[in-house]
């Protein structure tokens, strides 16, 4: 390193030499320091070259000094100082031949070593191999399991979907034929039901041919009928006796028969014209009421039966304990041959007149008390009763439950009655109050304050008349729920009936008689009192009989006292059959029966032989 | 129209009172299933029918027969059993009908059980007692399967107070049988006075139109 400085200054001095004396010793430092710092940074690069060389030629010297040694200690020994130095580094040497021949032995040995263990590796990787090798096969055979069962499953999956096509479309097409199958049960139903409509049709149509025919049929009759009485006015006697002998209607015998036994009773239709005048008649009637009826509301309901004229009972046909307890009314219908009677004990019973016997057809159940009052409706269906439990019932024959209960009096109900159109009903009530009632809503309409308990109630086309234990008959008016009129009795009034022909009202009362109220000049009033006759209760019912000859009413001893309204005597009395108060009785409308009954559930069937 | 009709034409006869033939309308009840059809066809058309469907609503069937010289035409109205193919339309086998004939299978005790009903039934549509009614057991020639025997049902039929009447529709033998059936309930209604001398007198204000009707052609014919 100084040998090179000495050799770089020498030549960089030398060209300065030329330069001024003072800038030059400035300019000598100035390079010098250049110099150093390019030596510096330079001589970092060249560093290990120059390191490198150095010790290279230290060896090369060694190297040329140990050769010269070598010969020469063996020859002439020309280096005897170094001679030392040489032994010394053959020793190392052979000290360092040494070590590497260990080191050389170390490492053959671990070449075996390691020989042994690669060997030990191998034999492992072989048996590793041979079990690959092993495993393999089962595997190639696992793998082709695999792959068939794949394709199995792929076939599987292609199946099942086959069959979901198969499924979806068997589906939809059971969607659709349940569809289809519904549509067609809808038509099935609706064909049934047009079906049915038409045969009803065919049903009404066949009927009314049928009642057709028999209108004409009985047009005719009656037309010749008319030409044959015309012609035969001579030979009545034949006719009639002819008439008596064939069995033909009792209806012509009876007449004959009463009016030659008794001969105590008027009749308009005489003997001379057994049942073909009777009918003729009858058609004529049906005619006239027909015309009447015409203006009035059209669901007035005129009844088939019209009474030409009642017959006075005269003998017990039939005597049966009818109810369990007490029987407080009865009634028959418009067609004479049902009854209703009702009773303490709850139940309305229907009975069948044939044959001069009561037959038991039913019950009609609904009430929670006794039943104070009966009326049937003209057309014979319908019945309406009053009860004790504060409400009247209304039934249709063909259900025996009740169609509607009208509920709304605060005490019993002593009377239910129609009014004259079907629709409306009018009940009394001891709770002093009278009540009109729309059958349609079966709600009340209209309350009436009567000042007094109320017994009884009966309907004129525009009045209500009830009467009460303040021993007056009111009229109301209907219309206006105001009292147009008072009539006054000398008892409490048990029972109202009205005349068929609506002309004349008949009260019951406790002062034991009967009393006829000419409703169009109320001033006149005819009283009807028998010996013996006594009124058994408050609430019992004296009627007229349907032709508004004759009043009838049961008395406290059991015996059924009849009237005559035109002569003002006592028609009959029928004693013995009841052994307790009669409470009430019933005209048929055909006037053939009479029926009573009583306070101990005694019914007794009347007629006249 | 067609009354008026029948008038002109019955008019120029004035008597006797050769009028058009009496209808009488005879309804026959029963369960599903008894027979009514077959029987009501054996008597209109004098043979068993071959295959039947249940009857909806009503069927009409009509054979004219001949009773002490009068022409009467026999109007049955075979009726459907089956609540579903007659409910509605009932009221209209009631109205004016003449007869009612009941059915039942004497091979199904449940068709006889129900015969109370079929009563009931007539009674609420208010038919009076005058109109005559019969009990027929049907499919007699069964005899293998008979469920209800002929005392059981004329117990029944005695009770009610109808006559019985057991037959078979299918029997070739019986076809007098079926007919006499038929015929003996025309009979009956033809000659309907001996039956109402048995009832009580007058049977009532409001007799059936046609009935009074009878009565009173009853009552003409033996004048003239």
């Amino acid at each position: 390193m100084a040998a090179l400085e000495c050799l770089g200054s020498p030549s960089v001095a030398g060209r300065l030499s030329s330069t001024t004396k003072t800038t030059a010793e400035k300019w000598k430092r100035h390079i010098i320091r250049q110099l150093k710092l390019r030596d510096r940074s330079q001589k970092i690069m060249f560093q290990d070259v120059i390191l490198s060389y150095i010790k290279l030629l230290e060896r090369s010297h060694q190297k040329a000094l140990i050769t010269e040694g070598i010969l020469g200690s063996v020859a002439r020994h020309p280096f005897l100082p170094s001679q030392e130095s040489l032994s010394s580094v053959i020793s190392k040497d052979v000290k360092a031949i040494r070590d590497l021949r260990k080191t050389s032995g170390e490492l053959a040995y671990q070449v075996v070593e390691l020989q042994r263990v690669i060997r030990i590796k191998d034999s492992v990787l072989d048996k590793q191999h041979a079990r690959m090798c092993e495993v393999k096969r089962p595997l190639g055979m696992v793998e082709a399991e695999f792959l068939s069962l794949q394709a199995q499953v792929e076939e599987v999956q292609e199946g099942n979907c086959a069959l979901k096509r198969e499924y979806d479309s068997l589906l939809e097409r059971h969607h659709g034929m349940e569809e289809t199958y519904r549509r067609e049960k809808v038509r099935g139903s609706e064909l049934l039901e047009d079906m049915i409509q038409r045969k009803r049709l065919a049903a009404a149509n066949m009927n009314s041919k049928n009642e057709k025919r028999v209108r004409a049929r009985e047009v005719n009759l009656q037309k010749e009928l008319e030409t044959a009485v015309k012609k035969k006015v001579d030979i009545d006697v034949g006719l009639g006796t002819e008439v008596s002998t064939k069995p033909a209607s009792p209806k012509s015998e009876t007449p004959e028969k009463s009016e030659r036994c008794h001969g105590r009773l008027f009749r308009s239709a005489s003997a001379t014209s057994p049942r073909i005048l009777d009918s003729i008649k009858e058609l004529f009637e049906k005619k006239r009421r027909g015309n009447t009826l015409g203006s009035l509301e059209e669901d007035i309901y005129t009844p088939v039966g019209i009474c030409l004229a009642a017959r006075v009972p005269a003998k017990a046909l039939h005597v049966l304990d009818a109810h369990e307890l007490g029987i407080n009314a009865v009634r028959f219908s418009s067609s004479s041959n049902l009854l209703a009677t009702g009773g303490t004990d709850r139940v309305i019973k229907l009975w069948d007149v044939s044959a001069g016997m009561l037959y038991n057809r039913g019950s009609l159940d609904g009430s929670n008390e006794g039943i104070t009052s009966i009326e049937f409706d003209p057309t014979g269906t319908r019945i309406l009763a009053a009860s004790y439990d504060k409400s009247a019932l209304f039934w249709r024959l063909d259900d025996c439950a009740p169609k509607f209960t009208l509920t709304g009096h605060s005490r019993k109900v002593t009377a239910a009655k129609f009014k004259c159109s079907l629709r409306q009903v009018v009940t009394g009530s001891a709770d002093r109050t009278v009540k009109v009632w729309d059958l349609h809503r079966a709600a009340c309409i209209q309350t009436i304050d009567v000042l007094s308990y109320c017994s009884d109630v009966v309907c004129s086309e525009y009045f209500i008349i009830s009467g009460h234990y303040d021993r007056k008959i009111r009229f109301w008016d209907s219309r206006a729920a105001s009292c147009t009129q008072e009539v006054p009795l000398q008892g409490k009034v048990t029972s109202l009936d009205i005349c068929p022909d609506h002309r004349q009202l008949l009260s019951c009362s406790r002062d034991e008689s009967l009393q006829v109220v000419d409703l169009r000049m109320s001033n006149s009033r005819r009283t009807f009192r028998a010996d013996g006759f006594k009124c058994g209760c408050d609430s019992t019912k004296a009627i007229f009989s349907p032709d508004g000859n004759y009043l009838a009413a049961g008395s406290a001893d059991g015996a059924v006292y009849i009237w005559n309204v035109n002569s003002g005597n006592l028609e009959t009395c029928l004693p013995g059959m009841h052994s307790s108060s009669v409470n009430a009785l019933s005209w048929s409308i055909s006037g053939e029966y009479v029926v009573s009954v009583d306070k101990s559930r005694r019914a007794v069937l009347w007629s006249d032989f | 129209m067609e009354s008026s009709l029948e008038l002109t034409t019955s008019l120029p006869g004035t008597y006797p009172p050769l009028l058009r033939s009496r209808i009488f309308k005879i309804i026959v009840i029963g369960d599903s299933g008894v027979g009514k059809t077959c029987l009501t066809y054996r008597f209109c058309a004098g043979k068993f029918p071959d295959k039947t469907e249940a009857t909806i609503g009503v069927d009409f069937r009509e054979k004219v027969i001949e009773i002490n010289g009068e022409k009467i035409k026999v109007q049955l109205w075979d009726t459907a059993g089956q609540e579903r193919f007659r409910k509605s339309m009932v009221q209209h086998y009631y109205r004016n009908v003449h007869a009612v004939v009941f059915v039942y299978d004497v091979t199904n005790a449940a068709s006889f059980r129900s015969l109370p009903a079929w009563i009931e039934e007539c009674r609420q549509h208010s038919l009076g007692q005058e109109v005559p009614r019969i009990l027929v057991g049907n499919k007699c020639d069964l005899q293998h399967a008979l469920q209800v025997g002929t005392e059981l049902a004329q117990k029944f039929a005695d009770s009610h107070s109808m006559p019985l009447f057991e037959t078979s529709a299918k029997n070739p033998d019986d076809n007098d049988h079926v007919e006499a059936i038929f015929m003996t309930v025309a009979h009956k209604l033809k000659s309907q006075k001996p039956l109402m001398l048995s009832q009580p007198p007058g049977g009532g204000g409001a007799p059936p139109l046609g009935k009074s009707e009878e009565e009173e052609e009853g009552g003409w014919s033996c004048n003239c």
